[in-house]
């Protein structure tokens, strides 16, 4: 499904280059479960906004589904990454502005979904990740974990194949960040593509496979047997 | 302190360039438009400040009333009063003079001109401190056959200066005499209500047989100025005018029916010299009117910075916490808030100087002024420090006030900036408040605009694009020959018909009075305007006759009686006039055109005039589309008619040429002077197109401060929603959707403001025409303000359009990456 080619980044900062990522090689199946690990400035996050779509790589191949995406424009890349990827971020990024609801239904917002049918599937998702109680309260009157969910409902509720979480449970102790686990294992159990950013070996765990990053490239990858 | 407060000023400005740009500028703008504004304002106001004397100048003037007519005077007084206020004051009024204007022909060596000249007494010379350049003013106008030339006119007459003893020929008054040149002075600035370009003396005995002209009470032909004594209050004058009144005048024998006492009819006043040109029409009007706009605009573009102040505030919330935290005050917080607004006000004002400097030449020629910024003007320094602490304080008071109302521990615990919530809706507000004044202005602009353009190039019934008038066909030698002027005129190619006229079409003047209607039981007084003509009158002016006949020269009872006549003859009189289609229903003298005939209208003067009516015209308009039509009443008199209307086809140039060649050729006492009567109309409505102009500027200034703030709110609320929008894009926002989003955030102010705006314009414009009797229709306003609404609308987006599609363009990872 993913299919990375010898991918690199750098970032041009006045004189000084710097690679964030070098030759990375990395194929991910539908239906994964993958978790990356590294250091920090290992460039981890690079890896996975590129993975998202966020970003370009400098050089080599990005195949999607085998189509090369990697000098698509922006408003193509949009295009694919809202069919197809939900994001999941450490710091959450809710807007602060819009309720519960709102936020999650924003994922929908783009999709030309009738707003009836959105409200719905808002609800079910709601549902599923426990925080209907809540669906009119705003971001800041919600606990990390709470707000953690949220933003996975988010990240799902257009039926998105994959998910890229990065660091989900960074911001989160360990009661509400083992939850967070076992709402994406779930996922990953229907079907759901997951990639996670993770500095935690246990919440590592729950993968399938482990990328280890360390300055940009790939180091080794650990395969959990099933 | 004070350093660091400067320190953190100047940091700040050059920080945030953007911000500092556009407040700067911004203010610049709208500085430099007041003081543009104000170096008018300051320059309307100070008219006749500059005599030596100018406290102790007044002007008399009288209110004569009048039966049949309204009454009339006002600034003009009889040419008795100087004499009698002599006489009457000795005590306080130190010396007194009078004006009269006259349009002699002057005669310099072959060379013939038509020039305005003022008759005065030699008191000029002591009341107003004219600079003679040559001989002795005084000197001059103490003398019966000498005159004073303005540096200006002796150039033109003779190429230079030195011309004290040359003497050249005035005609007037049925005589001709020569002068000689006695002085040369320097022309009198711009800024004073007298101005002349000749002056001689006020010789009463050239006028023995024009007696009205100096001698009578009712007839105010001079403009009378008086200076007081030195410690004489004017009190000591007004509180006895009425008692001069009733001491020195009797009521004039023709009235002497009318009224029986002189104070009945007549009355003085006085007023400053410095006041007169304040009390013209429409001047103290016009001084409100620019003055509000100047305001207006600072306002608006102190908008701007309240807005971008609070707009900045999150970023500036950490060093207010942090200042609060080592113990700073909140006054040291609002003192420090103004001081740095104050700062960015006085550099916008040095940017605001340049720019009116850089606008002045186009400035002054438009209003015909040399106004310049008076630097070492103790009086426009200080109006300059207001304007630089009114925009200061009014700009930064609010966000002053809020920054330091920040609590420090909510900034620095939960590491963020709070978003001022209350403050947004505050600033929206205020962008609504902007853009109605924007709009309004263009509105109004526009509306004045088209009404201006209505009212002058409306049907007034005769074709003006094909009438010039002649002048000078009155002067004595040329009223014997009017007769053969005319007919060899209409040989000549292009020339359609000629009609000698008393009065200018288009220009408002109009003669009037009082008739009553044989047979009306209630004797009802009809105020009617007269008017002489001649039988091609008709043909001149495109008049259709609707019912009877026209003047015919053979009849007799189709001329009105002769002075002559009207003064020996005892009377009664029987004549025939012809009436418009006005006076038929005003009158009530029937339905149709052909009921008037036959029917008889009453003179009451003392000695009674029946007038038959025998044709009615068609209605035109031959006054100004500033009044309404009046009922009129036309008679056949050529005697004393001073102009020549000629009709003609083809273009007024190759017309121009044709009528001077044969002036030149068989005129040589008179020159050739001429005057088209559609640049009359045009010049009409100067003041409308010089006010809608003025609008015009002022509001694309407006329109063009207003959008700069929304330019810097919107990059701001750019900068602040840069994550949401970030987030948005992750969800699967395009392109069109974030702009979209930013655009509509901004749009929703202009259009509130659009609704107001149109609303308020509209009644304001609506009470505006209503002085108009021909306007546009009121509906026309509607798609004006449309029109306005759009394009403001269109401005904004404009404005904030390119910035929220860069925003938006940005790869979303840029926009997470701010956290």
């Amino acid at each position: 499904m993913i299919k990375l080619n010898n991918l690199s980044r750098t970032y041009q900062t006045d004189e000084v280059e710097t690679a964030a990522l070098s030759g990375v090689n990395i194929e991910i199946e539908q239906g994964e479960f993958v978790a990356i690990m590294g250091p920090s400035g290992c460039g981890k996050s690079t890896l996975l906004n590129i993975l998202g779509m966020l970003d370009n790589p400098s050089q080599g191949q990005y195949l999607f589904s085998d189509e090369d995406i990697s000098n698509y424009s922006e408003a193509k890349l949009a295009n694919i990454r809202k069919q197809n990827i939900g994001f999941i971020f450490q710091s959450f990024n809710l807007i602060e502005e819009l309720s519960v609801e709102e936020n999650i239904e924003l994922a929908l917002l783009y999709h030309n979904i009738p707003t009836a049918e959105r409200k719905e599937k808002v609800i079910k998702v709601m549902d599923k990740v426990g925080i209907a109680h809540r669906a009119k309260h705003m971001p800041n009157q919600l606990s990390g974990g709470q707000q953690q969910r949220v933003a996975v409902a988010r990240a799902v509720v257009g039926n998105q194949a994959i998910i890229l979480a990065d660091e989900p449970t960074g911001n989160l102790d360990s009661v509400h960040g083992q939850e967070v686990m076992e709402m994406l294992r779930a996922l990953n159990e229907e079907g759901t593509t997951i990639i996670m950013v993770t500095h935690s070996a246990a919440h590592a765990g729950y993968a399938r496979r482990t990328i280890n990053l360390f300055d940009g490239s790939v180091m080794t990858e650990n395969v959990r047997a099933a | 302190m004070f350093k660091n407060y400067f320190k953190i000023a100047m940091r700040n400005l050059v920080n945030n360039r953007l911000y500092s740009a556009i407040n700067i500028f911004g203010l610049a703008v709208g500085l430099g438009a007041c003081l543009l504004l104000f170096l008018f304002i300051n320059d309307e106001t100070h008219f006749d400040q500059f005599w030596t004397d100018a406290d102790k100048i007044y002007r008399a003037e009288s209110l004569i009333q009048s039966p049949g007519r309204g009454p009339y005077g006002q600034g003009f007084t009889s040419g008795k009063t100087r004499s009698t206020l002599l006489n009457y004051f000795p005590q306080e009024i130190e010396s007194a003079t009078r004006f009269h204007q006259e349009y002699p022909i002057i005669q310099v060596g072959d060379k013939v001109f038509e020039e305005p000249l003022y008759l005065t007494d030699a008191d000029t010379a002591d009341i107003f401190d004219i600079e003679v350049l040559k001989g002795d003013l005084k000197q001059t106008l103490s003398d019966n056959r000498s005159i004073a030339l303005s540096k200006e006119l002796a150039i033109k007459y003779y190429g230079n200066i030195d011309v004290l003893g040359q003497v050249l020929t005035i005609a007037q008054n049925n005589s001709k005499h020569d002068y000689r040149v006695g002085a040369v002075y320097k022309k009198l600035p711009h800024n004073t209500v007298i101005s002349f370009n000749a002056l001689i003396k006020i010789n009463e005995d050239d006028f023995k047989d024009q007696p009205w002209m100096f001698d009578n009470w009712a007839s105010p032909n001079t403009v009378t100025y008086f200076k007081l004594k030195p410690n004489v209050d004017i009190s000591a004058i007004n509180s006895r005018l009425v008692s001069l009144v009733e001491d020195n005048v009797s009521v004039p024998e023709y009235w002497a029916d009318q009224f029986s006492e002189a104070t009945e009819f007549i009355s003085f006043s006085t007023l400053p010299i410095s006041k007169i040109y304040l009390s013209y029409a429409g001047v103290s009007n016009n001084i409100t009117i620019f003055g509000s706009i100047a305001l207006l605009i600072l306002v608006i573009a102190c908008i701007n910075f309240t807005n971008l102040s609070i707009a900045k505030s999150t970023r500036r919330a950490r060093e207010v916490a942090m200042r609060k935290v080592v113990g700073a005050s909140r006054k040291q917080l609002i003192v420090q808030f103004l001081g740095e607004t104050i700062v960015i006000a006085f550099i916008a004002l040095i940017v605001g100087v340049a720019l009116v400097e850089l606008a002045l030449p186009a400035y002054n020629n438009f209003l015909g002024r040399e106004l310049q910024i008076g630097y070492r003007d103790p009086f426009t320094i200080v109006i300059m420090l207001a304007l630089v602490l009114f925009a200061g304080i009014v700009g930064g008071i609010y966000p002053a006030l809020i920054l330091s109302s920040f609590r420090p521990a909510a900034i620095l615990k939960t590491n963020k900036a709070i978003t001022a919530s209350s403050g947004f809706t505050f600033s929206n507000l205020l962008v609504i408040f902007q853009f109605i004044v924007s709009i309004s202005l263009i509105i109004c602009a526009v509306v004045m605009y088209a009404q201006r353009e209505h009212a002058a190039n409306m049907e007034l019934g005769f074709d003006k694009d094909h009438i010039v008038i002649l002048h000078g066909v009155g002067r004595e030698t040329l009223i014997p020959r009017q007769q053969t002027i005319r007919e060899q005129l209409k040989k000549l190619p292009n020339i359609n018909s000629a009609t000698y006229i008393h009065m200018f079409p288009a220009t408002g003047a109009s003669r009037t009075g009082t008739i009553t209607v044989t047979g009306d039981k209630n004797l009802t007084k009809h105020i009617v305007a007269f008017k002489d003509i001649d039988a091609d009158y008709q043909n001149t002016f495109n008049v259709k006759l609707l019912a009877g006949r026209i003047f015919n020269k053979e009849i007799g009872r189709d001329k009105m009686p002769t002075n002559e006549q009207w003064e020996n003859d005892p009377g009664p009189f029987e004549s025939n006039i012809i009436i418009n289609e006005l006076a038929i229903k005003q009158l009530g003298l029937g339905d149709k055109p052909a009921d008037a005939l036959g029917k008889i209208l009453e003179f009451p003067d003392s000695k009674k005039l029946y007038a038959t009516v025998v044709g009615v015209f068609s209605n035109i308009n031959y006054r100004t589309t500033r009044e309404a039509q009046q009922p009129e009443l036309y008679m056949q008199n050529t005697a004393g008619a001073g102009f020549l209307a000629v009709r003609f086809n083809g273009s007024p140039i190759a017309v121009e040429k044709i009528l001077k060649d044969y002036w030149q050729e068989n005129i040589t006492d008179v020159p050739f002077v001429r005057t088209f009567v559609d640049e009359l109309v045009q010049g009409q409505f100067r003041g409308e197109q010089r006010m809608s102009f003025m609008l015009a500027v002022a509001s694309s200034i407006a329109v063009f401060v207003a959008c700069m703030g929304l330019f810097g709110l919107a990059s701001f609320t750019a900068e602040r929603r840069t994550k949401e929008i970030g987030l948005r894009k992750v969800m699967g926002a395009n392109v069109s959707d974030i702009v979209k989003l930013l655009v509509w955030q901004f749009s929703k102010p202009v259009l509130i403001a659009s609704v107001a705006a149109s609303l308020l314009s509209f009644f304001l414009m609506a009470k505006w025409l209503d002085d108009f009797p021909y306007r546009i229709e009121l509906w026309v306003i509607i798609p004006i303000c449309f029109a306005a609404s759009l394009c403001a609308t269109l401005m904004a987006w404009l404005t904030i359009g390119g910035n929220a599609f860069k925003v938006a363009r940005a790869r979303p990872v840029k926009a997470l990456r701010t956290e």
